[in-house]
């Protein structure tokens, strides 16, 4: 996907953002591939974005917690030492080792999902222009068919500043 | 046969003379850490004689208990170490282990009889006072924890002695350093596993008790308190 | 007056793009405290640790007070920021920054101390498992293992709930500065564009580590109440210790949240951010833990008077009749008497007041940490055994400088990064 192929349009003023999202949809342009860049997240445009996070979660924290078990019971195993007439697998302190890794999972796998989900540190196909910090909103496609280039071109015009 | 170390002491007979403490002092290379770390609640005796008043002046009523480590059974200090260093030996003895101990000194909080003591600085031995050393036991650097071990160096030489004489032990051997010093006999050793030996004798005395036994720990050294002339435990 | 989304965002970057001209001696003189404690420190490490006040019986004492100090100052950015980030509260919306930070910079400076206090701290590493050459792993029985494994558990969890949501403003740096500091924000920012997938994916990690983070804290100060209360030491052998540690680690996680507002409000000019309205609602928040608070003090007290045991009522009396009853009696003006009125008259909740409020919440909770945990070694069970502890100068210069690495780490983190979060505020003007 080559940088130089996308197509932006500058939105300053309200309501030329669902302008613009409108005329890439009637250009031809399905939901998925048009791109909102803002500075604070605009409900209407994000909610339509899946998130698979929370099942990955729950399983990162089921490896962490069995991880913590068996970190836990398997060294106390492997070297027995008994202390204060306490039994050599104590499954009480065991269980607090394997709460904390399980958590432990969970917080990594949170963490892990986002970066790959959000694409982060991202190769920087979109393009980054400093007004979006003011509070412009960059709305187009990333990688516009050359066939369609100029028909799309054409509908922004009016809207705002096009790019690039 | 797998052994059972335990001690009872006969608080009739003990006459508070502190022979036990010194040579324990002497045998396990305890420091003695001058005036000013004495001040500071620093000593460092591995047993030490407690001496209570009953009452007052002509009639004080002295009695002294000897308290050192009680190796309990179910040893508050053992399971909070990080590092295993508080251990639970198969003879029943509370094993530390000076080299994993990296000087959290949970264990001296945890042990209800302060019966464990903590090397603050290194300990020094004015020369030529270094050459009393006891070769047998290792000399602790700073930062760790050490107590009463029921003169294990000595409990390891004697078994070892009799299985190279292939043989079994005999009462009275091994012999603690306090025990040995011990004039009037108020402390005594021996194996709780056999049901014949001088201390389960006097452990299973109607005399009796464990110091401090109400908090569930289980101390192998059985107390058996002073009877004064009326047939009184006073 | 309210703003817009410019202003907002020209107030909030002011303090990074521009160093007040007071931060350079201020950043100075607190490094210079800082190197004098960490002097001492090594001075203590090359010495022995007897250079510390502890002996037999009191084994832990100034050490392990701030230990258990700092990880309840911790509690502040958690639970504030995570219940009010669930309950969408919008208030929250300036202070949430300032609380993860506190966290994370407390939790450092807590976890130093184990360190501190150990007396062979350079086998430290001891406590982590590893396979080695001995075949020995660390005991997990032991409420220390637990510290280690929950505190870093938390460690890393307020570092990345801190993290996510200063990646956008990392991005809003990279474009509002130029030359060498526009590339470091820019790879700071991971390059963030902003595309809504990527708001999306952040605001439901967010969601998911405020959600992760609340057990976890809650989780954190009940292990570190269970360095004492899994030891037949009198009062400190007590089921209640989680509970009331949790409640005292929230209790001053707030007041010192409070304090560090107040002097970002003056030193950053953020008082139309940090507004009245914020302290008002903290102070409500401090009202109830200081009410909570009185009443695990209370209960736990109650269960020690009435059952009458022997060493406990020693303890007991010890702290509230003997040698430590000034000490007593200050940690209860100083977090019940004196904040009651503060904060819940209206008329004195204001930021002079909570601020009030809160310097005596602190001094009070430090106190109560320090005799939660002297008393009870002081006077164990047998008499022989019994001791005192006074601290000496190594103990006090470190406490002091731990104090000065807290402000001189807030000071650097807010000429780093904006201590408000620009965007979330933006965002809250939309709705």
């Amino acid at each position: 996907m080559n940088p130089e192929n996308g197509v932006y349009v500058l939105c300053s003023e309200p309501g030329s953002t669902e302008r613009a999202v409108s005329a890439l949809l009637s250009a031809g342009m399905s939901r998925s591939d048009i791109v909102v860049i803002s500075s604070v997240p605009l409900e209407q445009y994000a909610q339509s974005e899946k998130v698979r996070m929370p099942w990955l979660v729950f399983a990162g924290a089921v490896l962490g917690g069995i991880g913590g078990f068996l970190l836990a019971s398997v060294t106390q195993k492997s070297y027995p030492i008994t202390t204060g007439g306490m039994p050599v697998v104590t499954l009480w302190t065991d269980g607090i080792i394997t709460y904390e890794l399980a958590m432990l999972g969970a917080i990594l796998t949170t963490s892990v999902v986002f970066l790959l989900t959000a694409r982060l540190p991202a190769r920087n196909r979109l393009p980054c222009d400093p007004q979006v910090s003011q509070g412009k909103v960059m709305v187009g496609i990333a990688s516009a068919p050359d066939a369609l280039r100029n028909n799309i071109i054409e509908r922004l015009k009016g809207i705002g500043e096009i790019r690039p | 046969m797998s052994h059972r170390w335990g001690m009872a002491v006969d608080l009739d007979r003990c006459t508070g003379c502190g022979a036990c403490v010194i040579a324990c002092q002497a045998e396990n290379n305890v420091p003695t850490v001058g005036e000013q770390a004495a001040q500071k609640n620093r000593l460092m005796h591995w047993i030490r004689i407690e001496r209570y008043y009953e009452s007052e002046f002509p009639n004080p009523r002295v009695k002294f208990r000897p308290v050192l480590c009680q190796q309990c059974d179910n040893a508050p200090c053992e399971p909070v170490c990080p590092t295993y260093a508080s251990y639970h030996t198969s003879e029943g003895l509370n094993g530390q282990v000076y080299n994993r101990c990296i000087g959290t000194r949970y264990c001296g909080n945890a042990c209800p009889y302060t019966v464990r003591t903590f090397n603050f600085f290194n300990p020094v031995w004015d020369k030529p006072l270094q050459l009393q050393l006891n070769p047998d036991v290792s000399v602790r650097p700073v930062g760790v924890m050490e107590k009463c071990t029921f003169c294990v160096q000595r409990i390891k030489a004697s078994e070892i002695q009799a299985s190279a004489e292939n043989r079994e032990l005999r009462e009275g051997e091994p012999t603690p350093a306090c025990v040995e010093s011990c004039g009037p006999r108020a402390l005594v050793f021996g194996d709780l596993s056999d049901p014949d030996s001088e201390v389960s004798r006097l452990a299973r005395s109607p005399r009796g008790s464990m110091l401090l036994g109400e908090l569930g720990t289980k101390p192998k050294i059985t107390y058996l308190p002073r009877e004064s002339s009326d047939g009184q435990n006073r | 007056m309210v703003k817009t989304a410019d202003e907002i965002q020209r107030d909030l970057l002011r303090p990074v793009i521009q160093t007040p001209r007071r931060a350079i001696p201020a950043m100075v003189g607190l490094a210079l405290l800082v190197l004098v404690g960490f002097s001492a420190w090594m001075y203590q490490v090359y010495t022995g640790i007897g250079v510390a006040g502890i002996n037999r019986p009191v084994f832990w004492g100034f050490y392990i007070t701030n230990f258990v100090f700092w990880i309840g100052i911790s509690h502040a950015g958690t639970l504030i920021s995570a219940i009010l980030r669930l309950s969408n509260a919008n208030w929250r919306r300036p202070i949430t920054r300032c609380a993860e930070v506190i966290t994370v910079f407390a939790l450092l400076i807590g976890a130093m101390f184990p360190l501190i206090h150990l007396g062979r701290p350079w086998l430290a590493f001891w406590l982590a498992p590893y396979p080695n050459q001995r075949g020995l792993w660390p005991n997990y029985r032991s409420p220390l293992l637990w510290d280690f494994f929950a505190i870093n558990t938390y460690l890393i969890g307020s570092l990345i709930f801190l993290m996510l949501p200063i990646i956008p403003d990392c991005a809003l740096l990279r474009d509002n500065l130029s030359g060498w500091r526009s590339k470091f924000y820019a790879v700071l920012c991971l390059g963030w564009r902003g595309t809504q997938k990527q708001w999306r994916q952040l605001e439901a990690a967010m969601h998911i580590m405020a959600i992760l983070i609340i057990p976890v804290a809650v989780s954190v100060h009940s292990i570190v109440s269970w360095d004492f209360a899994m030891t037949p030491v009198p009062m400190w052998h007590s089921t209640i210790f989680a509970p009331y540690f949790v409640v005292g680690a929230i209790f001053s996680g707030i007041a010192a949240l409070i304090i560090a507002m107040v002097f970002l409000r003056s030193s950053l000019h953020l008082e139309e951010y940090l507004n009245a309205h914020c302290f008002d609602n903290l102070g409500q928040l401090l009202l109830v833990m200081s009410l909570l608070w009185l009443y695990f003090i209370f209960a736990e007290r109650l269960t020690t008077w009435y059952g009458n045991s022997k060493s406990e009522i020693d303890v007991l009396w010890l702290t509230v009749r003997g040698p430590y009853r000034h000490l007593f009696w200050v940690m209860v003006f100083c977090n019940f008497v004196i904040p009651f009125p503060l904060l819940a008259i209206k008329k004195l909740r204001t930021i002079t007041g909570t601020f009030l409020a809160s310097v005596m919440v602190v001094i009070g909770m430090w106190i109560e940490r320090y005799l939660i945990i002297v008393p009870s070694l002081s006077r164990k069970f047998l008499p022989y055994a019994w001791g005192t502890y006074r601290p000496t100068w190594v103990e006090i210069t470190i406490t002091g400088a731990t104090f000065c690495t807290m402000a001189l780490l807030y000071l650097l983190f807010s000429k780093l990064v904006p201590v408000v979060s620009v965007w979330e505020l933006k965002a809250g003007l939309r709705e």
